[in-house]
């Protein structure tokens, strides 16, 4: 249980612009409370459509102690539901990926249809009213192919992010790629400071050799220090987006999310070691292999690279006070063949290197801020989206322990 | 060499096909995709325009060039005008490196906007003789329904070769039209020829329908390498050279003509300031309209391939695509 008293005093002495106190990182009651006011009350980033393609398909994802299907219906809709039977709360489905025809309940075989109602329930009397016992719904929204879902009864509204977003996304066409490879890194870190290590790129310069090959460190025109030279490239990066129609300042996503399209280095395509292409073939319609990538953010989970030859979705799922889940899927055009287009180790080898770097930086991190003598530090300038985001994560925390006095003073 | 018109035939409303001899009764050689440049006496005036052949290479006994009129070309114009049967034409010897190699790519796409689709015919009707057991896929944009080229033939060609498979997509269909519709793009070509990447592509049109074409190719992941144009519109000039020379710069003696270039200067742009005409065609190194014989001097050289390598190795140049780098002595033979 989560004590709203313990939850106000934490959050009144936080100081925006400083890291978390260090019960946000380490303690048990703050973990419980980051699933039930975040994780069960925004919307949660799952997967790409591309990932379960047929009827029957679906993959299912740990939302602290609630597991959930998301499926492909006969109808080929997403659909999403609550992975416990009805019965008496046996798991359905114990896969991360697989297809099925119904959702058979594993302990008495009670027989789910795709679109959740139960179609059999053997050795029940007859008067017991299948109807009454569908499966348990989770809301869910596919934005270009991307697939969010919402535990929530009343789902906050997700129309100012979709329409915010959706200009940079649809040209590259998520929704018609097909999976290229997947990974999942289990990291011995609080999800915050997997998410803080995200929003910035401070610490890229020393750590990321692989990344910075092609990624422009400080290429954030927002960013209070942007070089010359950065801002020339963009610039002039920026003037050929607009030739081709394609949007690339910063959406005003405020605390909630960003999206915007930057420049690789001067001749760099993709994220690949040389800075060459990652995918032969381009996805969607694109014909234009320099496009940068559009980097978007939301909270709390999700963030992604959209190229003109690849995706990747970042999934981060917390699965204790130190322990996270990042999985991390590469997409490429649908009729991409691989070893043809593609080499899965050409275009996994910046972001799998990154990543395991990252990993080792919060893993040190977590056992830093676990120490006795850790006391919150001060953002650097450029770490502004760090302030963003634990702004925003403290106002979700008041919003639901605080008293309206206290909201103010998180959102200030 | 002089060529004889031995027949026309009205293809669409605004584009007919000329049948030529030479008239010394001789075969004209040439390679599908080859050109030849006609000089033509249009009131009083000397008009060099170069057409691609369309007919087969098997058949050298004859060449057809398939012409469309165009609204401001004078030249087109004359030939649909007052272009005769057994009218005679002086012409180049056919040229040009756009062609079909020997043996043909195994997997090959011809693909054609317009009267981009005449040297492609060539390539075609060639390997129709020819007999090669090949995977060709046709692609043809046109503008309107009418406006499509050669399409009685191809049903023909399709009998014989069963490796042939014909899309034509046009812009303003009407009804009838049962084809594609719309204008090219990654989409529509991805339907109408949906292995593009692995082919090997010949394409012909205007520059911004071959552009896109070849765009559509990379991104299908087709190797650079196995896309080829046609180029008639002018290019980019070939980059200057590093070297420099004397201030005033070289002298340049042309048959009974001398005059100077000055530094950076091509010889066709030293020529034209100095009011020395020389036959010239794209302007961009592609043609080889412009081929002079270096008799004596030095030149920086970069074409796109107007030359052919032996032809270089024996001393000839293009007047757009070199720079001087001593005193030179040009001839047209």
């Amino acid at each position: 249980m989560v004590d709203p008293a313990r939850m106000r005093s934490l959050l009144a002495e936080r100081r925006p612009g400083f890291s978390l106190p260090q019960a946000f990182y380490t303690d048990a009651e703050v973990f419980q409370a980051d699933l039930d006011a975040v994780f069960a009350a925004d919307w949660v980033f799952a997967c790409n459509v591309a990932e379960i393609p047929r009827p029957g398909d679906y993959l299912t994802l740990a939302v602290g102690a609630s597991s959930v299907i998301v499926l492909r219906d006969r109808a080929g809709g997403v659909r999403a539901w609550h992975n416990t039977c009805r019965h008496r709360g046996s798991r359905l489905c114990m896969e991360e990926r697989g297809q099925a025809n119904r959702l058979v309940c594993p302990y008495h075989q009670w027989v789910y249809e795709l679109d959740g109602t139960l179609l059999h329930a053997r050795q029940m009397p007859v008067e017991f009213d299948p109807s009454a016992y569908s499966l348990h719904p989770v809301a869910c929204e596919v934005i270009c192919g991307m697939i969010y879902i919402c535990l929530a009864e009343d789902p906050p509204d997700l129309e100012r992010f979709r329409r915010a977003v959706t200009p940079y996304i649809a040209p590259h066409q998520p929704d018609r790629t097909k999976v290229a490879h997947v990974s999942t890194l289990i990291e011995p870190a609080n999800w915050k400071l997997v998410i803080e290590n995200n929003r910035e790129c401070y610490h890229c310069s020393a750590n990321h050799p692989e990344l910075l090959a092609t990624l422009v460190e400080a290429a954030l025109p927002d960013a209070p220090e942007v070089m010359g030279r950065v801002a020339e490239l963009f610039a002039r990066k920026a003037a050929s987006w607009d030739a081709l129609g394609l949007p690339h300042a910063p959406a005003d996503g405020g605390d909630e999310f960003r999206c915007i399209r930057l420049p690789f280095h001067e001749g760099a395509l993709s994220f690949t070691l040389d800075g060459g292409p990652a995918c032969r073939k381009l996805l969607g319609d694109l014909t234009e292999r320099d496009l940068g990538s559009v980097r978007m953010f939301r909270v709390p989970n999700n963030w992604n690279h959209f190229l003109a030859d690849h995706i990747i979705h970042f999934r981060v799922l917390p699965l204790g006070p130190d322990r996270t889940a990042l999985r991390t899927t590469w997409l490429v055009h649908e009729d991409a063949v691989e070893g043809v287009d593609y080499d899965v180790e050409r275009l996994t080898a910046v972001w799998d290197a990154t990543n395991e770097q990252d990993s080792r930086l919060c893993t040190v991190n977590q056992l830093g801020v676990g120490s006795r003598a850790y006391r919150p530090g001060p953002y650097a300038p450029s770490e502004f989206l760090l302030r963003n985001f634990t702004d925003w994560y403290a106002g979700k925390l008041a919003a639901r322990y605080g008293d309206p006095a206290q909201l103010r003073v998180a959102a200030e | 060499m002089r060529l004889r018109c031995t027949g026309i035939r009205e293809e669409t409303l605004d584009v007919r096909t000329y049948t030529f001899e030479d008239e010394t009764g001789a075969p004209i050689p040439f390679l599908p995709g080859q050109a030849v440049t006609l000089l033509l006496d249009v009131a009083g005036e000397k008009l060099r325009r170069t057409f691609s052949i369309a007919s087969s290479a098997a058949r050298p006994g004859s060449i057809k060039l398939t012409v469309k009129a165009h609204q401001a070309g004078r030249a087109t114009a004359w030939l649909h005008r007052r272009l005769r049967s057994g009218m005679r034409v002086e012409s180049t010897a056919p040229q040009g490196r756009f062609v079909l190699p020997d043996p043909p790519p195994p997997l090959l796409a011809l693909v054609s906007a317009g009267s981009g689709a005449t040297p492609l015919m060539a390539m075609l009707r060639t390997l129709a003789d020819t007999g090669a057991p090949i995977d060709v896929a046709w692609v043809h944009a046109a503008r309107t329904p009418e406006d499509v080229l050669f399409g009685g033939e191809l049903a023909a060609l399709q009998r014989a070769m069963p490796g042939l498979a014909v899309a034509v997509a046009v812009a303003r269909p009407g009804p009838g039209w049962f084809g594609f519709r719309g204008r090219v793009g990654r989409r529509l070509l991805s339907v109408m020829a949906p292995d593009l990447a692995a082919r090997d592509v010949f394409c012909c049109g205007p520059v911004g329908f071959m552009d896109k074409v070849r765009r559509v190719h990379a991104a299908e992941g087709g190797a650079p390498g196995r896309f080829r144009v046609e180029h008639f519109a002018a290019a980019p000039a070939p980059p200057a050279p590093v070297e420099s020379g004397p201030a005033e710069g070289f002298r340049i003696a042309f048959g009974a003509r001398s005059f100077q270039a000055l530094p950076g200067e091509t010889i066709l742009e030293a020529a034209a300031r100095e009011n020395v005409v020389i036959p010239c065609g794209c302007g961009g190194g592609m043609c080889g309209t412009c081929r002079l014989r270096l008799r004596e001097g030095r030149v920086d050289m970069t074409h796109l391939g107007g030359l052919l390598p032996e032809e270089e190795a024996a001393g000839w140049v293009l007047a757009c695509s070199a720079r001087p780098r001593s005193d030179l002595a040009l001839e047209t033979t």
